[in-house]
């Protein structure tokens, strides 16, 4: 069978200008859909806190003749499968806010966010999977403000509204059952059935209460009534589970149950995270998934690596100093490699005539260029695999000097179906180069 | 009119400007704000060019944001920036003219937005509610801390999907565990020799008793059993053990992979010790080891540790005798002329010579050498002290006085000098105590599921079990459930909707026990019970409430037990007596006493110092500090909480906080401390000797805070002094620029002193402004390391500087002078920055201007009472924000125009 081509939206977007509303188009969207045998496209999001030295990280040359740089030498044998995109500015301040903002594209203010990138697409197309997304982390929730903001903000870059957070999951038996336990089998059912003839009636009690409070009350009870309805929809599918649209052309190797607990080496805890993803992306438990590969504001300490003495947050304000930047871009590379492994796991699994990894898109980077000065321009991100057949790899894309952050997001977005006019209302338009 | 409220921290400021202050504003804004905003261009349409002519700030939305701007340093963009200082200057100079309300006139109660129950409220509610602490809540994630410093901010805590769906689980966790309580009994024993053990070279011992079992003498020895648990519920755990020496052993219980239980026995003889522990069904991975001792702990993973003994100077004799010369005591012998006398003096004086020789040998092996080496050179001590005895003996009695007499006169003459060696012969009595051993095991039994023995209210667990398994008492007990649950009388026909989920289940015919676990889940995951309802306004157009009887008695309970009101509150809020003063102090005082209030000494301490997180996510730098335990930070963590327990539950001044002269020790806090004759693992209230208080006495030598404001490798003066400006004094410093750097891990070590390093940035003006207030404060606690030991010298071997010098000139040197300088010139900042906290904490919400007030009327009327601890509780309770609650959020104050 051949493969179907979708119409490039770089194509349509090309001088209609990012202002206009776009028709949808049928062909676009079946593209998203994973019907008629081809494998539907997953999107991951893989977060490093703390930024990079800019020195070791910035790559040479553009376009599709580009040298690796060092903090990135551990992607060589993935080289055609990525993008390195240089040139876009962030928006916010400190830590907390340049987290918040790496999915939204836009500042934090008065604790009100946007959309995650992650959350749009969920929204669209999670009713197509057991989960409409799953958020996974290795660093618990930290405590205290930076900047005049929550520290805790930092815990995660996935917003499913202006003020909700979802805290990712750090336990990796916690992650392994809600993906491919909790959801399915007799016990399940039960369970759901009781739930759900509770519904209505929590529900109306918070209705009843929400009328008599004040606006920020209102907004409490609102979390508390979209949470539930959440709730329900996700029981809904456990009673009446949807057909399921694709079945995976290799058999899953299953995974067992990880031990309760966290684990204590950073580098298992954070590939058994990587496993998990790449199994909920095979068995399309879920087709939408953030990567925390530590919090926001992370002080893991990496003395564990030879040649590192201190914490990551603490060597990133190295102030030029030889030992700390060489300090900071050995935990760098260390984080590069880990996401090689994902890379190559995703690669390795073959699918229809691909693998996952040309089915995905996998974006990595951080909300910060240099952790000393946090540094909101010229972010340091790598964009791998091709979203089924959307996007182009292998290239250094230097974008325009002050090129919004958001125009990525916006891509990642239409790449996987969602139109929108701009991303957050920030975006000015999209990574041309990306789109094949 | 209305002016907005600045919604920023609660700062106290000055009324008294000088004459010059407005020219010092208008030429701020000619040097950095009319380039863009003024006659060339007007960004924002916003110019100051001619603002002098009508300078009228007060109610002006545009001076809010300029605050908002500068605070936020967003403003000016372009060079030049102003100078901290004066960022300083005019943001306070401008607050003060802007905002001039009189809040004493306009109270104002402010809003506590709608409160989520935090995660251990949640557990001890249901604690409460059900009668059984199962702690179904341990699956929720934790809370993080907001704007007022506490994890209880209402503002902070979110609800998402997945944390609904996990209130969904606790709920039927703790159903379950309840219904399960009639369930058949498991039971099971088994002998330690029959499990498996992880160490293949491991044999069966036979203990003296004759019994068999093995000795867990590696820590990573492990006994291992799988158990099969079919019933939800608490299951008793039985374990015969000893320790191999005469010191504590405990075993460690591990469910899963989870620490679950400690098994605390003490000396050789073996004794049966208890727990109950929460399973769930399932097949669970039980695995047994021992707690190892704190001294033997080996570290995995960790790099070359350094060799904890340094070796002596190649020219310790010389050393020695050179020492021994300078540091001896000595009779005087001018003026003796006996020549008798004067012969045995001489040998008497050699002898102690000879004598110090050991004591200097004792000196340069150090407290923390070879017990060998102590235990040789103390023997040289006792043995070369005989002659001394006879000498003295002979030489008393020439001197035709009493032995008594001789030696008070060579006393007086040496007081240092035998001091000193008082200090020297200590050091083996470090020693002395028992090591704690290896934990033996002779036998493990559990059964189940059981009553749980700790925290349990039965006869409250078993009317809930008995409701939810039989129809028989369902209807009477659901009513009072639900009032319970909600903290407040439930309207009929409004129990009636939560009942009809119960009689719904039954018709499509489910058993009762399904029916009731439906509807018992139901109130647990409803609104009513997830937050706290304070507001029931009379009309949607009321602003101001005074709170009802019931939601005092749940802002009171939250606050002091974070759990529901029990039935003495409810009662006292069904009789409408909780507005009497004297009932109210009543409660505080029973509430305190109550142990239900281990809860709030468990949090609000450690959330205010800013140490909870010590040993789980905060952990010292392995390699460097390899005697730094989890054990070690919970004992220094407790030993911070219990003070709180003791001052508040035995009312004593809060300033006993920093000056207390007695504090808990368990012995491994004791050896880190270098403190004698603490033995055992529990933590004891302990007397501290005066050099002790000196050191010790108060939360400024304590581990816990001088850990947590250290950095993994090394002590932070800057951190320490940001604390103690902070946490303590409530005179938060800010944000440090982005591109201030961070000394690095090896700091101090680079050929010039940590100082002098630091020096450095002091060198910049906008540094300086705040770190010539905060390094001096930190340089105060350089006699603690990084894990809050005590120590005499710093990196490479060089004398630690605990000098500091505050801009006003005052100076201290070491921990003892800087508590003496806070104690007696910043009390009245230490207090009502407690007052602050505590208030804060109390209503879970950041204090704002309006509530200035009410912290001025608290630190009054504490003044009073000799700042006893319980009567801050009480003036809090009784304050004007605890009873009040303003129902706009966004607030809006009328003000008077003038005519």
């Amino acid at each position: 069978m051949s493969r179907f081509r979708p119409i490039s939206r770089r194509t349509l977007l090309r001088g209609i200008g990012a202002s206009l509303a776009l028709p949808s188009l049928d062909m676009m969207s079946a593209s998203a859909a994973g019907s008629a045998g081809i494998a539907p496209k997953r999107i991951c999001c893989v977060f490093q806190p703390n930024g990079v030295f800019p020195g070791a990280w910035d790559v040479t040359g553009a376009g599709s003749d580009f040298a690796l740089s060092p903090i990135l030498s551990p992607l060589s044998g993935l080289k055609s499968d990525i993008n390195v995109i240089s040139g876009l500015d962030n928006l916010g301040i400190g830590h907390v806010q340049l987290t918040g903002s790496f999915l939204t594209g836009i500042q934090i203010k008065a604790k009100r966010n946007g959309v995650s990138l992650d959350q749009q697409i969920a929204r669209i197309n999670g009713g197509k999977t057991p989960l409409p997304s799953i958020e996974l982390g290795t660093e618990p929730p930290r405590q205290g403000l930076a900047s005049g903001e929550p520290i805790a903000y930092a815990n995660t870059v996935s917003w499913s509204s202006e003020t909700t957070r979802i805290s990712p999951e750090i336990n990796p038996q916690v992650a392994f059952d809600r993906l491919f336990r909790n959801h399915s089998g007799p016990e399940a059912l039960r369970t759901a059935e009781n739930r759900r003839s509770v519904l209505d009636l929590v529900l109306d009690d918070a209705k009843a209460l929400r009328r008599r409070a004040g606006k920020m009350d209102q907004e409490k009870l609102d979390e508390y009534l979209e949470s539930v309805r959440a709730v329900e929809k996700r029981l809904e599918r456990t009673i009446n589970p949807p057909e399921p649209e694709w079945t995976p052309t290799t058999e899953p190797e299953m995974m067992n149950r990880p031990a309760a607990g966290l684990p204590r080496n950073k580098s298992e805890h954070l590939k058994i995270m990587m496993d998990l993803m790449v199994l909920a992306f095979w068995t399309d438990t879920t087709r939408v998934g953030t990567l925390m590969t530590a919090h926001g504001f992370s002080r893991q300490n990496f003395s564990f690596l030879d040649g590192v003495s201190s914490d990551h947050h603490g060597m990133s304000h190295h102030k030029n100093k030889a030992e700390l930047v060489s300090e900071y871009t050995r935990v760098s590379t260390w984080y590069i490699e880990q996401f090689a492994y994902l890379l190559e796991r995703m690669k390795s699994i073959p699918e229809g005539d691909g693998n996952i990894l040309e089915n995905s898109v996998v974006m990595y980077g951080s909300g910060m260029k240099d952790g000393n000065g946090h540094v909101k321009n010229n972010l340091p991100i790598v964009v791998a695999g091709q979203g089924g057949g959307v996007f182009r790899t292998g290239q250094h894309i230097a974008c325009k000097k002050g090129t919004p952050h958001s125009n990525l997001l916006h891509s990642l977005a239409l790449g996987m179906g969602v139109e929108q006019e701009t991303f957050n209302g920030v975006s000015t338009g999209v990574v041309d180069e990306l789109f094949v | 009119m209305f002016v907005r409220i600045l919604t920023i921290g609660l700062v106290f400021i000055g009324t008294a400007f000088s004459a010059g202050a407005d020219d010092k504003l208008f030429s701020f804004l000619k040097e950095h704000c009319v380039q863009c905003h003024g006659p060339e261009k007007q960004k924002g349409d916003i110019r100051f060019d001619g603002v002098e002519k009508d300078f009228d700030p007060a109610h002006d939305e545009v001076w809010l944001s300029v605050i908002e701007q500068l605070e936020s340093r967003e403003m000016p963009p372009k060079e030049p920036s102003p100078t901290e200082a004066q960022y300083v200057e005019i943001i306070e100079l401008l607050t003060g003219k802007v905002n001039p309300i009189d809040w004493r006139a306009n109270p104002h109660a402010g809003h506590v937005t709608l409160p989520r129950l935090t995660k251990i409220e949640y557990n001890n509610t249901i604690r409460d509610l059900l009668g059984i602490d199962m702690q179904p809540g341990r699956i929720l994630s934790l809370d993080g801390e907001g704007k007022s410093g506490f994890t209880n901010d209402r503002d902070n805590l979110f609800l998402t999907p997945s944390e609904m769906e996990k209130y969904f689980s606790a709920a039927e966790l703790a159903v379950d565990a309840l219904q399960s309580l009639d369930a058949k009994k498991a039971e099971r024993k088994l002998e330690a020799e029959e499990m498996l053990i992880t160490e293949s070279g491991a044999v069966v011992r036979k203990f003296p008793d004759g019994s068999k079992g093995y000795s867990l003498s590696v820590g990573q020895m492990t006994l291992y059993e799988s158990l099969e648990i079919m019933e939800h519920g608490f299951y008793r755990f039985h374990i015969r053990g000893a320790s191999n020496n005469d010191g504590d052993a405990a075993g460690l219980l591990r469910v899963n992979d989870q620490l679950r239980a400690e098994f605390a026995v003490r000396g050789k003889g073996f004794s049966v010790v208890e727990q109950d522990i929460y399973l769930v069904p399932g097949i669970h991975q039980v695995a047994i080891n021992t707690k190892v001792p704190p001294k033997k702990r080996l570290v995995k993973g960790a790099k070359k540790v350094e060799p904890k003994y340094a070796p002596l100077p190649d020219d310790a004799p010389d050393l020695v005798t050179k020492r021994s010369e300078l540091n001896r005591p000595f009779f005087p012998t001018e003026g003796v002329e006996d020549e008798a006398l004067l012969a045995i003096l001489k040998r008497y004086n050699a002898n102690q010579n000879n004598v110090q020789r050991a004591y200097e040998w004792l000196r340069l092996h150090g407290p923390e050498g070879k017990t060998r080496e102590i235990s040789r050179f103390k023997k040289y001590v006792r043995d070369r002290t005989v002659p001394a005895e006879r000498y003295a003996n002979q030489a008393a009695e020439l001197m035709g006085i009493k032995r008594v007499e001789f030696d008070k006169r060579f006393e007086k003459h040496n007081v240092e000098r035998l001091a000193n060696r008082r200090i020297l012969y200590a050091y083996r009595e470090v020693e002395a105590d028992p090591d704690p051993g290896f934990f033996l095991v002779d036998w493990m039994e559990f059964s189940g599921p059981v009553m749980p023995k700790e925290n349990v209210r039965p006869e409250l667990a078993k009317a809930a079990t008995a409701a939810l398994n039989s129809p028989d008492s369902w209807d009477s007990w659901f009513s009072g459930f639900i009032d319970r649950a909600f903290r407040e009388p439930v309207l009929d026909e409004f129990k009636k909707k939560y009942r009809a989920v119960y009689e719904k289940g039954v018709a499509e015919g489910l058993s009762h026990p399904d029916a009731a676990k439906r509807t018992v889940s139901a109130v647990l995951v409803s609104p009513r019970f997830l937050f706290r309802s304070e507001e029931l306004p009379q009309s949607p157009d009321e602003e101001l409430m005074a709170l009802g009887h019931f939601q005092l008695a749940s802002r009171l309970s939250y606050f002091l037990w974070q759990t529901c009101p029990d039935a003495k509150l409810n009662e006292l809020a069904a009789k409408g007596q909780l507005s009497d003063p004297d009932v109210i102090r009543g409660e505080v005082s029973r509430m305190l006493a109550d142990p239900k209030a281990k809860s709030f000494f468990e949090t609000f301490p450690g959330q205010w110092l800013g140490f909870e997180a010590l040993g789980e996510s905060v952990l010292p730098d392995r390699t460097l500090f390899p005697g730094f335990t989890v054990d070690l930070a919970e004992a220094m963590k407790t030993e911070t909480r219990l003070l709180f327990q003791r001052v508040f539950q035995e009312d004593l001044e809060l300033l006993d906080l920093l000056t207390t002269d007695k504090t808990y020790l368990n012995q491994i806090l004791a050896r880190h401390y270098g403190i004698k004759g603490v033995t055992g693992l529990t933590m004891e209230l302990v007397a501290l000797s005066k050099e002790d208080q000196l050191r010790r006495g108060g939360i400024l030598g304590m581990g816990s805070v001088l850990t947590a404001t250290s950095t993994p490798v090394r002590t932070s003066p800057v951190l320490r002094g940001v604390w103690i400006l902070e946490r303590l004094l409530g005179d938060a410093p800010g944000e440090p620029p982005a591109d201030a750097g961070e000394l690095p891990g090896n700091a101090g070590n680079r050929g010039k002193t940590f100082r002098e390093e630091l020096a450095i940035h002091r060198d910049r003006e906008d540094c300086a402004f705040c770190h010539d207030k905060i390094d001096p404060l930190g340089y105060g606690l350089e006699q603690f390391d990084a894990i809050g030991q005590w120590r005499a010298t710093g990196a490479k071997g060089k004398a630690i500087d605990s000098t500091g010098t505050l801009p006003d000139g005052t100076s201290f040197n070491g921990v003892a002078e800087l508590r003496e300088f806070l104690v007696s010139t910043r009390r009245d900042e230490f207090v009502e920055n407690l007052s602050v906290k505590l208030l804060s904490f109390a209503l879970g919400r950041e204090l704002q201007r309006y509530d200035e007030p009410a912290i001025q009327d608290i630190g009054a009327a504490i003044g009073k009472e000799n700042f006893r601890a319980r009567a801050l509780v009480e003036e809090i309770v009784l304050s004007y924000p605890f009873r009040h609650q303003h129902l706009a959020a966004e607030v809006e104050i009328p003000v008077a125009t003038d005519p």
